[in-house]
């Protein structure tokens, strides 16, 4: 019996049903059992049609790249996910423990880290926070399962400092473990790497994908440098208000990078 | 309040003897603590100046009381209620920056509160309601404190998605918080403590009361725990000691408690910067 590592990390177990029982509904090379869906996704904003027709497979294990021009709809069609702007169409994930369908729990990593630095908080406080523990519950059961988090993005030591200390790059690892608390079924991150040098991004990057292949997340990932996106991703989607490319991210890159040039 | 009046009378003090004082003293209590702990709160969420015209607000508040010259608490708490929603309402449509909104609002409601109260010259009857007058408590006022706290420890439970929607409005979004909803139930909720104070603290006072002791925390917490204890312990102790200074000064207790704060932050200051130069490491030349 597989122990989801998340979900042992949580205090729950659960069997992997295994490659050949065939209850899987999706299922590619390098991927877990559960995937989640866009169907004919749709988004209306002020009377301007954002996103059209959108149609998205996203399974577990895969890092997916979504590139596209300013203003083409990647940080709305987020959005769209979120339930924070209304939209056409379905959105379901398929677990790989029961095979059912039902909106995906959704870690969101968000492109701005803005916020008052001069609040005292603690990365156990905004742990403690997005996990929806009361403050007035013990510390000490939770600062162990804080502490197994952090150390997934290597912020272990900085268990007790104050979020308003961190840099840029700290922020950022930061907010990956408060996306990851508790576990999601869709990891979402909005440009995550503005802001950051590049051997910061290149960093990161290997972080989430190996994040990735740890729990078995479907991840999105919006991001500009497409060739190094490209370096990381299983997949690339290239959106313009509709998807115009999807596939494998090294064969889709170069059509990507000559759409990306025809807007400039 | 038996119990309460013999515990105090046992204190060898003077202001210990008398009853207004004893029932000044355990009102202070209920309203620095619930003031100083929704203090936090209104740090975390910008909303200073929002408490600060709500407290201003006060004024229209006490007119409409004397124009219907009845249910003064249901008045006063449905009045700060609609403020609340009207301005959160008013930040939303995004037709002026959110401060503008709040200054626009505090004008106006201290404009109105002047005109009804100051109809065939009354006005200096009521301006008693800029300083406040603790001392004037009675048993069911503090009843209601009472009440309010409970509400306010119940309320507590929410404390860590108020947190997050102050900290980060897109990763509370994205946990599924209705980000409108928290904020405006916040100002309401504030809106009311800060009316319902009003009398007691004054107009001109009350937003210190919520603002210092978060601000006082905020330099010497290491963790969001000692923030919010830190927070309710300092509102507790300078609204304590300030009604006693208020007492020997015979100054009107709310600006005695902000004068107190405020002298308590510059110290907590002073203490953080020269604690932390001695901590820092010689420059080599």
């Amino acid at each position: 019996m597989r122990l989801n590592k998340v979900d042992k990390f949580m205090g729950q177990e659960h069997s992997w049903p295994g490659k050949t029982d065939g209850h899987h509904f999706c299922f590619t090379p390098n991927s877990g059992g559960c995937c989640t869906k866009l169907l004919d996704l749709r988004v209306c904003l002020g009377g301007n049609l954002i996103l059209d027709n959108i149609n998205l497979h996203v399974h577990c294990g895969e890092l997916t790249a979504l590139v596209g021009p300013n203003g083409a709809g990647k940080s709305t069609l987020f959005r769209a996910m979120l339930g924070e702007v209304p939209y056409q169409g379905k959105l379901q994930f398929i677990s790989e423990v029961d095979g059912k369908e039902h909106r995906p729990k959704i870690g969101l990593v968000p492109q701005q880290m803005s916020f008052d630095k001069t609040l005292p908080m603690t990365a156990l406080d905004l742990l403690q926070a997005v996990s929806g523990q009361s403050l007035f519950r013990s510390a000490q059961k939770f600062r162990e399962k804080a502490y197994e988090i952090l150390a997934v993005v290597g912020l272990t030591h900085m268990i007790d400092q104050k979020i308003g200390t961190f840099s840029g790059g700290q922020l950022q690892r930061l907010f990956l473990a408060a996306a990851l608390t508790p576990m999601p079924d869709l990891l979402l991150l909005d440009e995550p790497v503005s802001g950051v040098d590049y051997a910061g991004m290149l960093q990161f990057y290997e972080l989430v994908s190996s994040i990735r292949q740890q729990f078995d997340l479907s991840v999105i990932m919006i991001g500009h440098d497409l060739a190094t996106l490209a370096k990381y991703a299983d997949r690339m989607i290239f959106l313009n208000h509709r998807v115009l490319l999807d596939g494998h991210a090294q064969e889709v890159l170069p059509q990507a990078m000559a759409l990306m040039e025809k807007q400039v | 309040m038996a119990w309460w009046s013999s515990l105090i009378s046992a204190l060898p003090f003077a202001w210990a003897q008398y009853e207004f004082f004893q029932e000044g003293l355990l009102g202070i209590i209920f309203i620095a603590s619930i003031l100083a702990v929704l203090g936090t709160l209104v740090v975390n969420h910008q909303l200073s100046f929002f408490s600060e015209a709500v407290g201003h607000a006060g004024l229209a508040s006490m007119a409409l009381v004397v124009l219907l010259g009845r249910w003064p608490l249901g008045v006063m708490i449905s009045f700060a209620i609609l403020l609340a929603i009207l301005i959160a309402w008013l930040k939303r449509q995004r037709f002026l920056p959110a401060d503008s909104v709040v200054g626009l609002c505090l004008s106006f409601t201290v404009a109105l509160g002047v005109v009804l109260l100051s109809r065939g010259g009354s006005f200096s009857k009521y301006s008693a309601y800029l300083t406040g007058d603790i001392f004037n408590i009675t048993g069911s006022d503090i009843f209601v404190m009472a009440i309010l706290s409970v509400v306010l420890l119940i309320g507590l439970r929410f404390y860590q998605r108020m947190l997050l929607v102050a900290f980060h409005q897109e990763m509370a979004a994205a946990r599924g918080l209705k980000v409108f909803l928290w904020e405006t139930s916040l100002m309401a909720v504030v809106a009311v403590a800060v009316t319902v104070a009003v009398p007691w603290m004054g107009i001109l006072a009350v937003n210190a009361l919520l603002i210092f002791p978060a601000a006082i925390a905020r330099v010497l917490a290491k963790n969001l725990r000692s923030y919010l204890f830190l927070a309710w312990l300092i509102g507790l102790s300078t609204g304590i000691l300030g009604l006693i200074i208020s007492y020997y000064l015979d100054a009107a207790a709310g600006a005695s408690i902000a004068c107190l704060q405020a002298a308590v932050l510059f110290l907590a200051l002073l203490g953080k910067a020269i604690y932390l130069r001695g901590r820092r490491p010689l420059r080599t030349l």
